[in-house]
This record gives structure tokens, sequence and C-alpha cells, in this order.
């Protein structure tokens, strides 16, 4: 039962040490502990309901950083122009309006599904979490956050606070979300390619893989693989056989392990050849 | 003067529906003390109950089962195979076997985890493949016209080609759901339903009772496509029982999930054709055998197996036609109706067939399929006679004009070309196959003036957000010349109204109104408040064998043509939707908006099929049983249609109007794979076309 509303920071801590699981909008818990016609959902532990938390909700610039309260839903990062286009266009592809009008990012990441959508993106932008509990705070990289299908860094006693996005400039940003439809699906698999190239100057290059593998991939040496294939104009095929061992997709409902690497590869090797024509 | 009738008007319901305050059954409340029912189901795919253990006795659970059934233990469809409770034994995964009634839903959620059941389990059929291999089909027919035989030997080269298609979900807007209250004189049921007196007559046999003791009251539907044809019996049936053996209100709703798994879907379908040419490309004859997974229970099969052979020559005239079927049972969630009953899944396989006949003898498609398009006068596939006049020449004409589909089609054919253009041209025959509307249904219809002056339409067939009250209310207002406020149209309930048969096969409208045009000139002729009834009878013309198969299968048939533009994305292997457009006849529109409605709707229900409605069982279980992972499509997938109406009244329909509720799904599917098979520069046999498929089709050649 969500039986615990804290108006303040201090009080959701409190809750949160007697070991209740904490909710933004709810949007993926209330589906996922669903029961029949008119049961309410059986959540298998207590819940603090994050929503009333008025401090969870900043959203502004902080130096070379975007914070981003816990109480941001995905709705209001796509209407605020301190947000990057290209993460406005990811979330803007997430479940539906009425969804992302609930959801929170810092649930998405909390969720810690390797079909999650804004992951990528917050990994190839090296965005970080601030986890706060009673004993005080904390920063982590997203990266590092997400230890598999499911798991998390976080403590029993803490919740995210807030996620930091470094603000940075990219010349290309290359998404794509493959879903079964257009709104309102879960990622058979996604890709995301950045970089900033200024002539023939490659100053960056970043690349990562959504729904493939426990984790979200992003893989420094393939990075710096895919930097060197390009500068001496090289075959993307190396890079694809690099990328390959480290796409481990599944089979499942959704789509077949064949044609999430299949198709991720394809996307690595039409990014390529977009920053070569940039 | 009076207004042309296909004037559009709003749809009587709009309000209810758009505001929100539309009742669905799970909206309602009900007098004194509910008992919900939940359903403990079938855990394996074959095999004998050999006990049931349950936790301990409470007072606030009920277990209602077999042994509770008053009456007969079988839904009263065709056959009596469908138990209403398992008894000893359970067919496919998820089949019912009792209930678990009382007031609080956590608590029969709670009990009903800790039942345990024994097995001994016996080994399935899973799919339909694995049916045709190891038994026989539980019905089968065949249809002969001309001479096949000799054609083939006369022809110049046969072809043969097989086509697949899979299951599609309805996706209805609220799950199955129904009540049942035990009442002094009798049981009341209420529910999301297509056909009342089919539940009214299914809970009969089930209880045993005399029908005055059995009333069924239909609840605001939120669509239904056939999905709520024959399986509101099933679970009518259960909660009647229920609630006579409580005597209680006993209130069964299923969530998504549920519904999704255990309740009918379309029938996947094997397809073979082979055509006989003779010397100048022309179809001598063709042969044609489909086999249908029914799954588990014959339900409706037998009749949805007849649509799709009769279906067999599609558009065409073909002198010769030798096609057979079969209905398989497999250990699967039970088959059932679907908007296009059984005609979907044959005109994928003809059309295909048609577009993949006029490649090898170098044809254009169109062109190919234009000289071989039936006329009036020609003999239908099972050697009745097409009557009225089939436009179809000029609805070709018509939307190649709207589409530039002859610059596309020419410019899409260079190779590597990521875009296709595809036209499928179709009929669906409307009411019901062959003599059915005369010897089973027997439709009646009332029409009631009371004392203010208003009319009532007492019919039992439903609205079910397909716009059917506006159309009879519309029909009846001119008939009469009177404003729409003067008549009334109040949900079915068969304590007031007559069987004027079940809301399905593209029959209310043209069958029910023409009997509502006839009622409005007798009341005509009365004053005052009065009743009326008209009864249906049917054309002297029509002939019908059924166990031949031979003549007038259908009084009229409603026709369409559509084509599709998409592109298919060479890295992703995605199907990009960039244009939809439709020429119908449907005799003529009552009500033009609610015909672009069924337009928009079945046409892209019908590309779904095609492309991306995929639902596959592995071990029995269905694995796309959420909203979430089975994929209909959302606006932004679809792309606007553009759709023409061609008027060519029918005589015996109401102002004209012929069927046009499956009639719009049926085009979709042949149409978007006709252009997908053009933007990849490959042959198709099978639906949908998911990403995956086409990747596969494309990396084998």
């Amino acid at each position: 039962m969500v039986n615990a509303y804290p108006r303040t920071l201090k009080d959701a801590l409190t809750l949160r040490a007697e070991g209740r699981r904490p909710m933004g909008g709810g949007t993926d818990l209330m589906v996922r502990f669903r029961s029949a016609a008119g049961v309410l959902p059986r959540f298998q532990q207590s819940l603090v309901f994050l929503r009333g938390v008025d401090e969870l909700k900043n959203l502004e610039e902080r130096g070379d950083l975007i914070a981003i309260g816990a109480g941001v839903t995905l709705r209001e990062l796509c209407e605020s122009p301190l947000i990057p286009v290209v993460f406005k266009n990811i979330m803007g592809q997430m479940a539906s309006f009425a969804i992302r009008s609930e959801a929170t990012l810092a649930g998405n990441i909390g969720n810690a599904s390797p079909a999650a959508d804004s992951l990528p993106f917050l990994i190839c932008r090296n965005a970080s979490l601030v986890l706060t509990g009673q004993r005080g705070d904390r920063t982590v990289s997203v990266a590092d956050f997400i230890t598999g299908p499911g798991k998390t860094l976080l403590a029993d006693d803490e919740l995210i606070r807030e996620i930091l996005l470094p603000r940075e400039e990219f010349t290309l940003s290359f998404h794509k979300k493959v879903g079964g439809r257009r709104s309102d699906a879960i990622s058979k698999l996604s890709f995301l390619g950045e970089a900033r190239r200024e002539g023939n100057n490659l100053f960056d290059l970043r690349i990562a893989f959504g729904s493939v593998a426990p984790r979200i991939i992003r893989s420094e040496e393939g990075e710096a693989l895919a930097r060197e294939v390009f500068s001496r104009g090289g075959n993307t095929k190396d890079i694809e056989g690099f990328y390959e061992k480290l796409i481990t997709p599944i089979d499942d409902q959704r789509s077949t392990a064949e044609y999430r690497k299949t198709v991720s590869l394809n996307l690595l090797r039409r990014f390529m050849e977009k920053l070569r024509e940039q | 003067m009076r207004k042309d009738i296909s004037r559009s008007i709003g749809k009587v319901d709009n309000r209810e529906k758009s505001s929100g305050s539309a009742e669905y059954i799970n909206d309602r409340s009900w007098e004194g003390e509910v008992h919900y029912a939940l359903t403990l189901r079938s855990s394996i795919v074959k095999g004998k109950i050999i006990n049931i253990t349950f936790p301990s006795a409470r007072e606030d659970v009920h277990i209602v089962d077999y042994r509770d059934v008053p009456g007969k233990n079988f839904v009263s469809i065709l056959e009596d195979d469908w138990p209403v409770f398992a008894e000893d034994r359970v067919s496919y995964l998820g089949e019912p076997i009792l209930l678990l009634c009382g007031p609080d839903r956590t608590v029969l959620e709670e009990y009903r985890s800790r039942i345990v059941v024994d097995y001994e389990e016996e080994s399935p059929f899973l799919t339909l493949q694995d049916a045709v291999e190891k038994s026989d089909p539980i019905v089968s027919y065949t249809i002969d016209t001309g001479d096949y035989a000799g054609a083939s030997e006369k022809a110049a080269r046969t072809v043969k080609e097989t086509f697949e298609t899979g299951r599609q979900e309805q996706v209805y807007i609220e799950p199955q759901g129904v009540v049942a209250e035990y009442t002094e004189e009798g049981v009341v049921l209420t529910g999301s339903f297509q056909c009342p007196y089919y539940v009214k007559n299914a809970v009969i046999n089930t209880l045993g009772w005399s029908g005055e003791k059995v009333r069924v009251i239909q609840a605001v539907t939120g669509g239904a496509f056939g999905g709520k044809e024959e399986f509101p019996s099933l679970i009518s049936c259960q909660v009647a029982v229920a609630s006579v053996k409580l005597k209680k209100t006993i209130k069964l709703i299923y969530n998504r999930h549920e519904d999704m798994e255990v309740t009918t879907k379309r029938h996947p379908s094997l397809i073979s054709y082979e055509a006989a040419l003779d010397g100048d490309n022309r179809i001598l004859g063709v042969k044609m055998d489909v086999k249908l997974d029914g799954g588990a229970t014959t339900g409706l099969s037998a009749v949805v197996l007849q649509r799709a052979m009769i279906a067999s020559c599609g558009v065409y005239h073909f002198p010769a036609v030798l096609a057979t079927g079969g209905v398989y049972l497999t250990n699967t969630v039970p088959s059932g109706a679907f908007r296009g009953f059984g005609a979907p899944q044959t005109f994928f396989a003809i059309e295909m067939f048609m577009n993949h006949l006029a490649a090898k003898v170098g044809e254009d498609p169109v062109a190919f399929k234009t000289k071989h398009l039936a006329k009036k006068g020609d003999a239908t596939s099972t050697g009745g006679i097409y009557r009225d006049d089939i436009l179809m020449a000029q609805m070709i004409e018509e939307v190649k004009k709207m589409s530039g589909y002859a610059e596309k089609y020419r410019l899409y054919s260079e190779k590597g070309n990521p875009r296709g253009i595809g036209m499928s041209l179709f009929l669906h025959g409307c009411g019901f196959t062959g003599s059915g509307e005369a010897d089973h249904i027997k439709a009646k219809v009332y029409l009631e003036r009371d004392e203010e002056g208003r009319v009532h339409i007492l019919v039992s067939n439903v609205d079910m957000g397909q716009g059917f009250k506006t159309t009879m209310m519309k029909v009846v207002a001119h008939s009469l010349d009177i404003p729409l406020d003067q008549v009334v149209f109040n949900n079915p309930d068969t304590k007031y109204v007559p069987d004027s048969g079940p809301t399905v096969a593209s029959r209310s409208t043209m069958i029910v109104g023409r009997l509502l045009v006839e009622a409005c000139e007798k009341l005509q002729k009365e004053t005052g408040p009065a009743r009326v009834e008209a009864n249906y009878s049917q054309p002297d013309y029509i002939k019908w064998d059924q166990d031949k198969m031979k003549g007038d299968a259908y009084p009229a048939f409603s026709w369409g043509v559509n084509v599709v533009e998409v592109e298919v994305d060479r890295d992703t292997w995605e199907t990009t939707l960039l244009g939809a457009w439709s020429v119908h006849d449907v005799g003529k529109a009552i009500d033009d908006r609610i015909i672009r409605g069924q337009v928009d709707g079945g046409f892209l229900q019908g590309i779904g099929y095609g492309l991306w409605e995929k639902m596959e069982l592995k071990e029995g279980r269905v694995q796309q049983a959420t909203v979430t992972d089975y994929i209909i499509a959302t606006a932004s997938d679809f792309v606007t249609v553009e759709n023409k109406l061609i008027d060519n009244p029918y005589a015996l329909g109401p102002f004209g109007a012929k069927g046009a509720g499956e009639l719009t799904l049926i085009g979709g599917a042949p149409a978007v794979a006709a252009a997908v098979e053009q933007a990849l520069g490959a042959e198709v046999y099978r639906i949908p076309l998911v990403p995956e498929y086409l990747m596969e089709l494309k990396k084998n050649g």
C-alpha cells in the first residue's frame, strides 16, 4: 500500500529509512504489481510516495551542469528550455503523453531496466546522480549506479535527490529508438551516437546501445577505435566487429536476439556514415 | 423537403462517450451485496484433472464449478464442445475450471493462489501444422464450381503458392465483463455484448430454465470486433450459474492481461492456391485449400471456414473453382469471431497470389487483376449470380487518381528503391451466409409509438461504437419524416426487444435497417400509440445448398479498393506508412461520417493485421498478452486516409444501404503487403510483416 505521503525531504528520508520503496510517478510500479481487475496492486513492500516533496522539483542550471530534481516529470523536461533537444526527442518517444506527465526521470533511472530509454543518453553524457540519505549526500555516475537489470547502488535508506547533466555541445547527435510502434512502445533496441567534429578534427565521439545487454553498452575502447577508424578513413566493419562482442541481446516477446544485434550494428554504421558526411 | 440521408449528423452517443459519462460494465453500481468472481484456470495445456486441493474453507469464498450447472455444461454455439466449466479434463492453457465468488476480491485472489490442481498431462497439438499432420479436421467443406480438372488439363501452365496468416486480437476498449443479478423473476445478465439473444439462449441452455426467467441487457459496449460475439455467452453462463447457486449478484470483470490470454482470437490459417492459366495468361480456374486453426473448441469455426472458402475467388470471376477447407483443433486459446470472419485470411492470400501471378507472366498487377474482375451476371465462387452492378473498374480508376498509383508504382519499381505502393481489391458478402438469415436468425423488429408520439426502436442489435443507434434513428426519422429527437433507441433489453439477430456479419444496417423501414411503413398506417412488427423473409431468388456449398451465399456484396504507400528502412526493417487511399461501395451511406469511422478504423485494423499485430504462442501460452507487447498502432503510426464512397444503392437495403462493418478491414493487409513487397523487392507469403520477418526474408533471399 502507498500510505506515506511526505511533504518534505526530511520526512521522506525518515520514511525511506523504515524500509519503504520510493515511488515517483508510479508508472512502472503500478504496472509491475498490478492485480486482478478492481484489486489494488500487490506491492511487496510499503512505499513512500515522493510527489508531494517540493524540494525534489528543482530544475536549474548550476555552473556547467543542469540539475534535475528527482520529482521532475518527463513532460516537464520535454517542455524546459534547459534540456538539450536530442534528449527531449528521446523522452518524447517514451510511453505516451499521459504517462510522461506522471513519470519522473529519476524513476526511469531507479527502475534500472536495460530498456530504459533515458539511460543511453545519460550515460553518453556522463550524467551523475546525487543520492541522499540520513548520513548525507554522495554523487555517483549513472553508468556506475546501474549494476544490472533492476539493480542499482541505491542504499536501503537513500533516495535519488537529483540528476546532474553536464552542459555540452555536439555537432552530431544520432538517436534511434526501435520499438514495435512510434509511441507507447518499449524499445526492442536503441542507439545513440554523438560527436563533435570541426572540419577534419573529431574532438569527441560517444556511442551507446540500449536494450541489447544487461546494462547499457558504452565503451571507451570502442569509442577510441571509432575515432581512430574515422581519422584514417578506415572501414566501419572494424568498429562493428568490436561492438558485436559487447552486444548480447535476448529473444523475447518483443523481438529476437538476431534482429536486435543486426539492427544495432546497422545503426552504428549509419552513424559513422553520417559523421563522414558531416 | 427531406435532406440527403447520407449527410452527417453528430452521433447520438457522442456526448456520453467524449465526456466520460458513459458507464461501461465495470463503472456501474448495483443494488445490494455484490459478490465478485475470479476464475481458476488450467495451468497446463492438455490433460486430466486428477485432484483439486483447496485451502481451508472460508465463509467469504464460494466455489462454483461444473457440478453446480443445473442444465447443460456447454456453451450453446454450434457444437456442444465448449464447457462452461472444465469437468475432468482441460484442453488449453487458461481454460476455466471454476469460479471463486465473494465480497472481497483481494481475499479471492489470495485464496486462488493457494489452490493446487493436480493434472495428468497429455501430449498436445500446439500448432496448426502439428494438428494437420496428426489429426483430421473436425469440419470440412468443398466448393466445386465449373470443372477445375478440365481447366487444369487445358492449361498452358499452373502456378501454386501457399500463404500463412497469424492470430489477431480484437483489443476492444473495455475487457470482457458481465454481471448476473438474482431476482424473484429470474436471473438478469448485464454486460458488454454484441448479441444479447446469443447470451440469453446460452444461459437458458446452461440453467435449463425457461426463457422468461432469463433477461439480458446490453451495457455500453466500447468496441467488440467479433470478440463479444460468442465469448460473452461463456462468462454469462458462468455467472448465471454462480448467481443462481449463491442467490447473489455476481460480477465478473476481466483485466486486460487475462482478457488477452484467454478470449477468442482470429483464426490462424494456412492457405494454398493453384491457378491454371491459358496461353494468353488468363486464369481458367483456381484450386484453393484453407486450413484454419480453431483452437481448443469448435465455436464458430465452421462458419468462419465457410466465409474463408466462399471468398476463394476474391473479386474475380474464374470459370472453375475447386475449394477445399478444414478446421483443425489445437490445444490453444479458442479462435473465434473477428471482423471479417475468415475473409481477411483469404483476401490476403488471393490478392498476393494475383500479384505474384502477374509478376510471373510479366503483366502489371492491376491490369492483370482488372481483366479478371467479376461483372454483373457472372457466377460467384459458389455458382450463385452477381445480380447487382459491380463498379470495381470505376473504383480502381478513382483510387489511382487519388493516390497517384501508376506514377508511383513505376517510380518505385526501380531496383533498390525503399518505397513501395500496393493495391488490394476486395468485397464482403453482407448478412449471414446462405440461408442463415431465413433458417436460423428469422429476424423480427418492433417499432412502437407512445402516447407522446415518440417512436421506440425495439431491436436486439447493439451500438458498440460503430454508430448503429444513430444510423437506425436516422433510418426511422427519415422514413417517418419526423425529427430525430422523436426517435428513441435504448440499449437492448430482452425483456422488451424481439430477437432481430446478432450484431454481426455486416447484417445489422442492411437487414435490420430494412425491417425498420418496413415497420415504418406499417406504423404510418396507424394513428396514435401503436406497435408494429416486421419479420425477415428471404428474397425468393436466393437459393443455397449448405451441404454442397452451392448457390447464392449472400444477397448482396459490398466492395472496396485500398492503396497503401510505404517506406521500408533498410537498417531497421521497419515499415513506415506514407499514404492510404480507399474507395468503397457500401450501397448508400446512411451517414457519411459514420462510414468514415468504419473506414479509418477498419483500414488501420487491416493494416495492423498485415504489418504489426503479432501474437505468438509458446508452449500454448500467449506471448504478447499486454497492450504493451501486442502492437496495435497508435495515431502516430497511421496516416490520414483519403476515402471516397461510390453510391450503388441496393434495392433491398434501407435507402440502398449495404453492409460496411467488416468490409473496411479486409483490404488493409494485402494492400500493405503488396507495398512492402515492392519496397523490399521480395515476395511475401505470410503476415504480419514485422521487421524481424522482413530482415530474415531479405537475408535468406
